[in-house]
């Protein structure tokens, strides 16, 4: 920990990208998922990787965060391979439920401020207060809209330097949704990125700065939405529709 | 980390434990009550109870600690505790540690158990004190006498080694459960997860079982081809028989920590 | 409540013509203080680095200022407001014009239109 900070205080690592992915395979047995993906996340910004369900978009986030060992390629977080050091850095918010039954809410805030050292607790016990759930509940009675929420919650209170959220909006009611992206928004600060996959477009690409369509195991089109939009004259959703036509 | 970690896992069992421990506890007194009234229906039944909580005591927490290792490394939770950043060492012996702390607790709790109900079944409960404050008096003796001394350093010596022995064939089986379950990460065994964990179960048993009986021939035929060691008597055959089986255990406890490690560290593949 | 934008402007454009809106509607009266980048882009549900471009180029034509700790500020010139006004209700004319246009109407019949509109209503 003491070597990351003092390598942000010395500025080199503001200057790197915060990940990079270069020609990155994956296979599972003999079916190929990803052929050869590389794109590259600045600092302070907000990315959304798209593309149909079953793409590969949730892999290359389990690459990434150090849940799978890439075939072949190189990955990058602040210039450092996936590992036990990068685990600090990265705040995975992964689509299942992750959650320990036997836990309290406090119990979960315990052993995230445990494992660390940038969980921003208060702010964490903040935002579970507005949602008006108390600390001793347990996870056990809670629904399942509830324990997303607040794994979001834990997750976004983490002064990571890459957040990889996996569909963090698939399947919620619009009010939620609004809630999630809101929740995002607020935490996002100009240091750290965040890579969010989704297959629903259309109400999330105004959070993007960057977009990245995953097709066929590659990266078909990678770029600024707003250049996106300009270039192709249509929404990233119209486009993506496009993209992915049947 | 391994200290902060051990404190969840253990907490996290603590919630089944705990309440049996307790159960095993309350049901002795009320045996022991029940045999110092003479009262026949409660020491049947007590005895009855007893007997049923152990049962379920063991069987709960050997399902326990293999759910606890599939749960929380390679199921849903899995995804927590695999991105948190400790290393896959410390995943393994935190969880293996805390199995072996609750197993450890059950013995212990039994030990108690059986202490209360040779309590009740004294007419005169000052009795008990009196024998155990004989007992350690002895032993207390024993130590402090010069000559004994050493025969008692040896005899504790023995002891430790046998509880570490101890600790070591439950880490076995333990590794042994591990071990089948890391296998349902690789194919063919991610067909279908938990069948397949019971399969390598069953495949590593084989090389397992031939590998501890070559072993422990092994040992003992160097221990009938040496002359000075079939010239040793008493405690120091005992101590060295018991180390080299510990340590052939160990061996085997290592040889089934490395493909945990090397599954867990490469070829982890959560669903 | 989020902002709702079209589908085929980039969103930045789109973020300034609501801002300009919001200030010749008075919300955001001249001098005035506006809230800070991040609480912008959330009440819009925009991204942060794109809200602030659009502040960027609202600056750069002189709509609003930033000083340096205090934050931004809408201009004091009152005039400039009111052009921002005026070219914005000149875009719902251009508009309306060519809608109507389109119905078949020529263009000196717009504004005998327009007045009768008024009159009935």
């Amino acid at each position: 920990m003491n070597q990351n900070t003092e390598l942000m205080q010395g500025g080199s690592i503001m200057e790197l990208p915060v990940l990079e992915i270069k020609n990155v395979h994956k296979k599972y047995l003999s079916h190929s998922v990803l052929e050869g993906v590389s794109f590259s996340i600045p600092r302070g910004k907000i990315v959304g990787l798209l593309g149909p369900n079953g793409c590969g978009k949730t892999t290359i986030l389990k690459l990434i965060s150090g849940l799978l060992q890439l075939d072949e390629g190189e990955i990058r977080i602040n210039g450092i391979c996936p590992g036990q050091q990068t685990k600090s850095m990265i705040s995975y918010l992964p689509e299942r439920s992750y959650l320990n039954d036997w836990m309290k809410i406090s119990d979960i805030l315990n052993l995230f401020s445990d494992f660390y050292t940038d969980f921003d607790r208060e702010r964490a016990e903040q935002m579970l207060t507005d949602l008006k759930i108390s600390k001793e509940e347990k996870l056990k009675t809670m629904s399942k809209g509830t324990k997303e929420k607040i794994q979001l919650i834990l997750v976004m209170s983490r002064r990571a330097s890459l957040y990889l959220l996996d569909e963090p909006i698939g399947g919620v009611d619009p009010a939620t949704r609004e809630y999630i992206l809101h929740t995002i928004l607020k935490n996002f600060d100009e240091n750290s990125s965040i890579l969010i996959t989704t297959h629903l477009i259309q109400d999330v690409e105004t959070i993007f700065d960057q977009v990245l369509f995953l097709n066929q195991g590659k990266i078909v089109i990678d770029g600024e939405v707003d250049e996106i939009r300009e270039k192709y004259g249509k929404s990233i959703d119209g486009l993506f529709r496009e993209v992915f036509r049947c | 980390m391994l200290r902060k970690m051990l404190k969840y896992d253990i907490q996290a069992m603590s919630k089944t434990f705990i309440p049996f421990f307790i159960a095993i506890l309350v049901i002795s007194v009320f045996s022991a009550l029940s045999m110092h009234l003479e009262w026949l229906i409660g020491i049947f039944g007590g005895a009855t109870i007893l007997f049923g909580l152990g049962i379920a005591l063991f069987v709960t927490s050997l399902v326990l600690i293999i759910t606890q290792f599939y749960k929380n490394v390679l199921g849903d939770q899995g995804y927590l505790t695999n991105t948190l950043p400790v290393s896959v060492d410390t995943i393994i012996l935190s969880k293996l540690f805390s199995a072996i702390f609750w197993l450890i607790s059950s013995g212990i709790v039994a030990i108690l158990a059986f202490l209360i109900i040779l309590m009740g079944s004294m007419d005169n409960v000052g009795d008990f004190f009196t024998s155990v404050a004989v007992v350690f008096q002895s032993a207390f003796d024993f130590i402090s006498t010069p000559e004994y001394f050493k025969d008692a350093l040896l005899i504790i010596l023995l002891l430790v080694l046998l509880f570490i022995f101890a600790v070591l064939l439950i880490a076995n089986e333990i590794l042994h459960f591990y071990c089948a379950m890391s296998c349902s990460q690789i194919y063919p065994f991610t067909k279908n997860r938990i069948a397949g964990s019971f399969i390598a179960y069953l495949l590593i048993n084989i090389p397992l079982s031939i590998l501890t009986a070559v072993l422990f021939s092994a040992v003992g035929f160097t221990g009938t081809s040496f002359e000075w060691i079939q010239n040793l008597s008493g405690y120091p055959m005992m101590f060295i028989a018991i180390l080299s089986v510990s340590l052939v255990i160990l061996f085997l406890n290592i040889l089934l920590y490395v493909p945990i490690r090397y599954i867990l560290k490469n070829k982890l593949n959560l669903e | 409540m989020t902002w709702s934008f079209d589908d085929n402007l980039p969103i930045y454009l789109q973020i300034i013509r609501i801002l300009k809106y919001e200030l010749a509607r008075g919300k955001y009266q001249p001098g005035e203080k506006l809230p800070a980048v991040r609480e912008l882009a959330m009440t819009a549900g925009v991204n942060p680095n794109t809200m602030q471009k659009a502040l960027a180029e609202l600056e750069r034509d002189g709509l609003v200022k930033s000083q340096r700790t205090a934050g931004r500020f809408v201009t004091d010139d009152k005039e400039k407001i009111m052009e921002v006004a005026k070219t914005l209700a000149y875009d719902e004319i251009a508009r309306m014009v060519e809608n109507i246009s389109s119905l078949g109407y020529r263009k000196e019949e717009i504004p005998q239109l327009i007045e009768k509109y008024l009159d009935e209503h």
